[in-house]
């Protein structure tokens, strides 16, 4: 048993037309015993930008509270909000500092540049190889069949609401297959003006 | 859906998976003293298991103009300690204003060879010409153990001519004689032995310098190994005609 | 007992380099894998250290692309210091030098090769700090089959156009061969006077065999939201710090 999927959980994120969707299941496990039905595995780091974190909970939560120290460090130094890019390089390289001991976390960014809106989704690995596609990305137990169902959801400058429908439907396809995520996801779409938070109806097993 | 097994520990390239395979030196290293300096000889082959690496390698380093290390065993280890001694001699010929022996240099290799040597898999000949003892041969092996020889060979395909080098060598041997004799060797090792092979490389240290020559095996002046035929009445019943 | 290390995106990949008269070619496929996923379709192995010094990259991902940063680092602050352009030998040290003090525990296996003051240089530096020069050679996973179009199609001073067909025939060998390469290639064209960077270049093989026509367009509503909340940003005045 990996402990990559000792709690479960997956996180999906994809890039439209000046907007992006990113997607986490709400279970919380110990193995096969669900003990919380109601984890985010998706954080708001600024306005518009929006980080995943998959893998083991505890390494999550403690990369969380360092990203988000990095994040406020750099935005009071620099009087400026942070690009999506900048903290994709930033937690890669806070990654690769436990190069020979790392966190069992695969971290992954969504969001909007704060000045131009363009789109930014990137995902890493436990170490921080960054991956940075156009059209979207996946991490946790449930990437496998993301990545799968992605491929044929996924089309070319997607406007919000499209983005929202393709995004909610790969991940509910995911919930069918994948035992260690589930009870139910909320999809977070990005736009130049809003965010809408949306908790969709998802099987319940 | 992960299809790689925990415990599974072979090398599997579509995955990228390469579990410390060392790129090391399966070598044949031969050495010997004759009346004015030094023979060192060498094949040329480089291999990480059983693929080939480099077929052309250059196994003999050059320390000083008149001072070869030759490496066999761990390609990195031995590289590194090259670097390192070469430093160190260096260090030592500016403050002391005159070429270190080579004697004073096979110390400094024991040295490193002896202090890293759990974590080291190197052994070197180092051999050179210096104006206190003429030409001179030392054996380092893994462990950092030292001893002057007339003639050695070392690496995996030293135990094939091992014999041969005992029955060659004599006292006072003249350049040509002993560049033909390790050329030989070389040839034959690399015969017989798997990883070794390539090209034959010599070089010949002497008071003037040191000089480097390379014998390949479409060019003439390639060592000629012709071993017994093969019986051409045996298996009895299938009937074999010479080539 | 003890846990099963998480899986690490790895370029199990097909690097390719070749010299010619007066320039290099390197070139690298751009398919990056975590155990039978492909992790990146399109991630660039092609890391630029200066001007005219490259690195294509095989094994851990991670590990290339710091290691490279670090090297791009290092030589931008040499040039700065020196006022002159920084040599290949100068990266092969440096990265071998990092390389080798982590015992091959950082996975890194690079082709280092460009263009200096003394020439066209190329070379490979392995994980445990090993390092060789090459006039053509190629390394990852789809090494195997991207060696066997170098061996038999390379000779000494080739053409500009030879021998990029040459390292894209090599590179495309790799990708048709090997799982773990494949969906582009890219191309660096290193001559003392420019650096051309070509790519992606996607072979024909690499292709979708049918254009994704097919259209998952879902209407309007047809997720089922159970609770919605829309954020407002608040609107602060803006800081404009671009004079």
């Amino acid at each position: 048993m990996s402990i990559m999927s000792y709690n479960g959980g997956t996180v999906l994120a994809m890039a439209g037309e000046e907007c992006v969707c990113i997607a986490t299941d709400l279970r919380f496990g110990e193995q096969m015993t669900t003990v919380a039905t109601d984890k985010k595995k998706v954080h708001k780091v600024s306005d518009k930008v929006y980080v995943g974190l998959a893998g083991f909970s505890s390494d999550a939560r403690t990369m969380l509270e360092k990203i988000m120290f990095r994040k406020n460090l750099y935005e009071l130094r620099e009087s400026r909000k942070i690009r999506p890019k900048v903290l994709g390089e930033m937690i890669s390289n806070l990654c690769y500092q436990h190069r020979f001991g790392s966190y069992f976390t695969e971290p992954l960014v969504a969001g909007l540049d704060p000045d131009t809106h363009k789109p930014y989704i990137c995902a890493m690995d436990t170490i921080g190889c960054i991956a940075s596609p156009r059209d979207f990305v996946a991490v946790g137990t449930g990437q496998e069949y993301l990545l799968g169902v992605c491929e044929s959801y996924w089309r070319e400058n997607m406007k919000a609401d499209e983005l929202f429908e393709a995004t909610a439907q790969s991940m509910l396809s995911c919930l069918e297959r994948d035992a260690a995520s589930g009870w139910g996801a909320v999809v977070y779409t990005i736009t130049k003006d809003k965010v809408n938070v949306s908790t969709i109806k998802a099987r319940m097993d | 859906m992960d299809t790689m097994r925990d415990d599974q520990k072979e090398a599997i390239p579509a995955l990228g998976f390469y579990p410390h395979v060392d790129i090391s030196t399966g070598t044949t290293l031969i050495a010997m003293e004759y009346n004015g300096g030094v023979v060192v000889g060498t094949d040329s082959r480089t291999s990480a298991g059983s693929f080939i690496t480099s077929r052309a390698t250059n196994k003999i380093t050059p320390i000083t103009d008149t001072m070869v290390v030759c490496r066999s065993g761990s390609a990195a280890d031995t590289q590194c300690i090259a670097d390192i001694a070469k430093y160190h001699i260096e260090v030592y010929t500016m403050l002391e204003n005159e070429p270190l022996t080579i004697y004073r240099a096979s110390q400094i290799f024991r040295q490193f060879l002896y202090n890293y040597r759990d974590s080291l898999s190197a052994s070197v000949l180092v051999a050179g010409w210096d104006a206190k003892e003429g030409g001179q041969l030392y054996a380092l092996p893994i462990g950092g153990f030292v001893t002057r020889q007339r003639s050695t060979a070392s690496g995996s395909g030293s135990t094939f001519v091992q014999g041969f080098l005992d029955s060659q060598w004599r006292p006072n041997l003249t350049l040509n004689e002993c560049k033909a004799i390790v050329k030989q060797a070389v040839g034959l090792a690399v015969f017989r032995d798997g990883s070794s092979g390539g090209v034959v490389r010599l070089a010949t240290i002497d008071a003037n310098g040191t000089s480097m020559e390379l014998y390949r095996p479409d060019k003439p002046g390639f060592p000629v190994v012709k071993p017994p035929s093969a019986h051409l009445s045996f298996p009895p019943h299938v009937e074999q005609t010479p080539v | 007992m003890g846990h099963k290390a998480p899986r690490l995106t790895s370029t199990g990949t097909t690097i390719v380099a070749a010299a010619y008269k007066g320039g290099l070619v390197m070139g690298a496929d751009s398919r990056a894998t975590a155990g039978n996923i492909i992790a990146d379709k399109h991630c660039e192995k092609v890391h630029k250290l200066t001007e005219s010094i490259y690195a294509c990259g095989a094994g851990t991902a991670a590990d290339l692309d710091q290691v490279t940063k670090m090297l791009s680092g290092n030589l931008r602050l040499l040039e700065l210091n020196t006022g002159r352009k920084a040599r290949v030998i100068t990266a092969l040290r440096q990265a071998k030098q990092h390389l080798f003090n982590y015992q091959g525990y950082i996975g890194a296996y690079l082709l280092i090769g460009g263009v200096d003051p003394t020439g066209p240089h190329l070379y490979m530096c392995s994980a445990n700090g090993t390092t060789m020069a090459f006039p053509y050679t190629a390394q990852g996973s789809g090494s195997y089959a991207a060696i066997t179009i170098l061996e038999r199609d390379f000779k000494p001073d080739m053409t500009k156009e030879e021998a990029e067909s040459l390292v894209q025939r090599a590179l495309e060998a790799g990708m048709h061969g090997d799982n773990a390469s494949g969906n582009s290639l890219n191309l660096v064209v290193i001559e003392p006077t420019a650096t051309v960077f070509k790519g992606p270049i996607i072979p024909d093989f690499c292709k979708r065999p049918e254009p994704n026509d097919l259209e998952y367009k879902f209407n309007k509503g047809s997720t089922k939201v159970l609770k919605q909340k829309a954020y407002k940003y608040d609107i602060v005045e803006s800081m404009d710090i671009s004079h």
